[in-house]
């Protein structure tokens, strides 16, 4: 069963160590039985009247458990490790959810928060309606309005991109499609033929590659240049601040 | 039950009805029998001497009736054997749950040439129907494995993604069925009052099994669909 794990708020300023990572990093915290599946990136709105450190991006650890009875030692050493690792000054939230649970609401309250301004308030309701954890942990606890909004959006399927993701870090580039498959990563031609891709066909990645989250699978869109397939990454701001 | 109906080399030189529009056309034939979801284009290996641009076509139709998959086969080479060009070698293929059996050839139809000899083995057991050569067999038959495979190719329709304006809010697309993904480094979701331009061609593409629109932000709430220089490929 797949355990939505949301985090937010979770730094400041100047933090060396910033949400995403604080996320990435939570993966040797998991008990036995558990196996991160991947972790998320999700862009929330950006307003001046929401308090962000710099990317208003909430993340999320999607955990694979085979015994539901862990889920109590997920949370808490979920909670341990953003009493560790969070900056002194911060506001941080965590949502946690099973994929059995009625997350409609949270879908439509993450993607309300990608263009909306969200209160703490209707995320305790909204969280409390589909039974899901919600944690204020410090501060404001501001942080649960993007924990639980990033569970919603993990939970939606269609935006967000990986920070993690199996081997992630550690594919070759360029690499096949068919190895990009193995590592579970669906490699999806963009330009104008959609075409299905030759296993046998290297795309370029320039050490970037960033999948993102289409239909609940780790995607990376395709496109041809120069007679290369590049896939599409990201700017390298994201590697300093937010991975 | 969702029915797939595959077909290939229906038009020839000159023929105005390429098998994209015939495809669509039959389409709109089926509301007695079936829900019409859409279809598909898919570009196959394009190395093959015989045609020019190796385009197959596959429908998507839902339906309960039992019998279906006999039914619409009839009616799809009926259909077909009327509308085809005299000089074409058109093939059907109409598959439910079996289409699985097919991803794997349309993934070599996609990056070589299919041998004749190829095809039996292929497609036995199966429902079809060729006319002349019958070279259409191997795009129909393609054109199922891949849409049942969900992960390439594009909608040509879709639930009447062709009336559309050239500019149309992300709400009306979502109403539709279409998932807008950004390509951007964000990846954020595209908002519900946010402006997307067509540049006057909407074809979705098909990625895990859906309609999905990738798309590019031009500006605060204004996107761009990711693929613009396509209009015309598929008529």
């Amino acid at each position: 069963m797949k355990i939505y794990m949301g985090f937010d708020d979770t730094d400041v300023v100047g933090a060396k160590i910033g949400t995403g990572r604080l996320v990435r990093l939570f993966e040797r915290e998991l008990p036995e039985g558990a196996r991160l599946w991947g972790a998320l990136r999700h862009q929330l709105l950006l307003d001046p009247r929401i308090p962000f450190t710099s990317h208003n991006s909430p993340a999320c650890a999607v955990v694979e458990i085979e015994d539901e009875a862990l889920l109590p030692a997920l949370v808490a050493r979920a909670i341990a490790h953003i009493a560790e690792l969070a900056s002194e000054g911060s506001d941080p939230g965590l949502c946690v959810a099973r994929e059995t649970d009625d997350l409609s609401e949270a879908i439509a309250f993450g993607l309300s928060c990608t263009h909306e301004i969200e209160t703490q308030d209707h995320a305790r309701e909204v969280a409390a309606r589909a039974g899901v954890e919600l944690h204020g942990l410090g501060g404001t606890n501001d942080g649960i309005i993007g924990a639980l909004a990033a569970v919603g959006l993990s939970a939606y399927g269609w935006c967000g991109r990986f920070l993690e993701y199996g081997r992630l870090r550690r594919l070759p580039d360029p690499i096949s499609v068919a190895a990009l498959a193995e590592a579970g990563i669906e490699a999806v031609a963009i330009d104008k033929r959609a075409r299905a891709l030759d296993p046998q066909s290297l795309i370029h990645t320039g050490g970037w590659l960033s999948p993102r989250l289409w239909g609940g699978r780790a995607v990376a869109p395709i496109e041809e240049r120069d007679d290369r397939l590049l896939a599409i990454g990201k700017r390298p701001r994201d590697a300093e601040v937010a991975d | 039950m969702r029915i797939f109906i595959g077909m290939d080399d229906t038009d020839g030189a000159g023929w105005a009805t390429s098998t994209a529009r015939l495809a669509r056309e039959f389409g709109d034939t089926l509301a007695d029998e079936a829900r019409f979801v859409g279809s598909v284009g898919h570009m196959l290996f394009s190395g093959v001497a015989a045609t020019t641009s190796n385009k197959a076509s596959c429908l998507v139709v839902e339906t309960e009736r039992a019998d279906a998959l006999d039914a619409l086969l009839q009616r799809a080479a009926a259909y077909v054997e009327a509308h085809a060009a005299p000089s074409s070698a058109p093939g059907v293929v109409v598959a439910g749950e079996e289409a699985e059996r097919l991803v794997d050839f349309g993934r070599e139809a996609s990056r070589r040439e299919i041998r004749g000899e190829e095809i039996e083995g292929a497609l036995g057991g199966l429902r079809m129907a060729g006319f002349g050569a019958r070279r259409g067999l191997i795009g129909a038959a393609a054109a199922v494995g891949l849409t049942a495979r969900g992960w390439s190719g594009r909608w040509l329709e879709f639930g009447g993604l062709r009336g559309f304006e050239r500019a149309v809010q992300v709400r009306a697309l979502e109403a539709q069925g279409l998932f807008l993904v950004s390509l951007e480094t964000d990846a954020e979701a595209p908002a519900p009052d946010d402006w997307v331009d067509t540049h006057g061609w909407l074809r979705p593409q098909l990625a895990a099994g859906r309609a999905v629109l990738p798309l590019r932000r031009i500006g605060d709430g204004m996107w761009t669909t990711a693929t613009v220089e396509a209009v015309k490929k598929f008529r």
